[in-house]
């Protein structure tokens, strides 16, 4: 039924719930993923720093191909891409020009721009995708205790690291 | 993984799509339905007759004024739930449970409490296809959907292959729509 899932990654600030509910999506329909990080101006990152733009660049693409390896090894395909530019025009484009039948994106932040709605990333895409669009809330009591351990794994590292750093 | 899916539906074609969505989606996951219509004094085609006239004094009305209103109200009421009890049985013979019900007030926030004390593990709504300024003040109902729900939202436009008529899907190539 849904051949192609578009899974927006960058969209929420918790992605764990969005990547579980797509692995669980995908398992059923036994679907083909595409893991998208678009990199934009609009991100938290700041761009004091070429370098540190590139940095985040490389670091972003290896979370995604991390993030692959997992749906590999639960038997399914995932292809990944981060390209530039406006967040919510690639993610339509993209699952225009690669024939997605679903996008799963992370709830949009409404606290960080209430008045400016207009440019939100998640309703951008509502508006505009070319196929439905499945919305995360960050903060389910309902999120899927995902029996993947893989992917609980990956995340639980990545917070303990970001821990540490702090 | 869902069990339980809200369907909100109003008296749009739009709404038909996402009812054939929801039952194709049900039928893969073995979910139940609960269709929820909710009836709202701005839909177009809720019977108003009181209008206020000069400084929004609202004219008291004669008896059979009222009357004939409140008998407006009632078929259009009677109307809705028929339809959706249609809705309800025609899911029931494709072989998904489904429920039924008719709230009235604000669209957005009904749903929102419905899947919440329904326990819904999912939530589908269409789109009304508005797009700029219009999408911005007449939005509201997925807007507010979105950003309170309790559970993951489905917003259903265009049609997946499930309901889509006979149209082999090529893998491997890119498909323009």
């Amino acid at each position: 039924m849904l051949n192609r899932i578009l899974i927006a990654l960058d969209n929420s600030k918790n992605p764990q719930p969005v990547f579980s509910t797509a692995i669980a999506w995908a398992k059923i329909n036994d679907s083909r993923l595409l893991l998208l990080n678009v990199l934009s101006n609009q991100s938290d990152h700041t761009q004091n720093n070429l370098a540190e733009w590139e940095s985040y660049c490389v670091s972003d693409l290896e979370e995604l191909r991390s993030l692959s390896h997992i749906v590999n090894k639960v038997g399914l395909m995932a292809d990944i891409a981060q390209p530039l530019g406006h967040t919510g025009q690639k993610i339509c484009e993209l699952a225009n020009s690669w024939g997605a039948d679903l996008i799963i994106l992370g709830q949009p932040d409404v606290m960080a721009d209430p008045e400016n709605v207009l440019n939100d990333v998640g309703h951008y895409v509502i508006h505009h995708a070319p196929c439905p669009t499945l919305v995360v809330p960050h903060q389910c009591d309902r999120v899927f205790e995902s029996d993947i351990d893989a992917i609980n794994e990956h995340y639980a590292t990545q917070r303990t690291a970001a821990l540490s750093a702090v | 993984m869902f069990h339980k899916i809200l369907v909100a539906l109003d008296d749009s074609d739009s709404s038909q799509q996402v009812f054939a969505e929801a039952v194709a989606l049900a039928k893969a996951t073995n979910a139940s339905l609960m269709l929820l219509r909710v009836l709202s004094p701005f839909e177009g085609d809720y019977p108003g007759s009181v209008y206020p006239a000069i400084d929004g004094i609202y004219p008291g009305l004669h008896h059979e004024t009222v009357q004939i209103y409140m008998n407006q109200w009632h078929r259009f009421e009677q109307e809705a739930l028929e339809a959706l009890r249609s809705l309800s049985c025609k899911a029931i013979e494709a072989g998904v449970p489904a429920e039924f019900t008719q709230n009235l007030g604000d669209p957005g926030r009904i749903i929102c409490e419905i899947a919440h004390t329904w326990n819904a593990d999912l939530i589908m709504v269409g789109r009304r296809g508005r797009a700029g300024l219009s999408e911005f003040f007449l939005g509201s109902v997925s807007n507010y959907v979105l950003h309170h729900a309790p559970c993951s939202v489905l917003t259903i436009q265009g049609l997946t292959q499930a309901t889509r008529s006979d149209k082999p899907l090529q893998p491997d190539v890119a498909i323009a729509r």
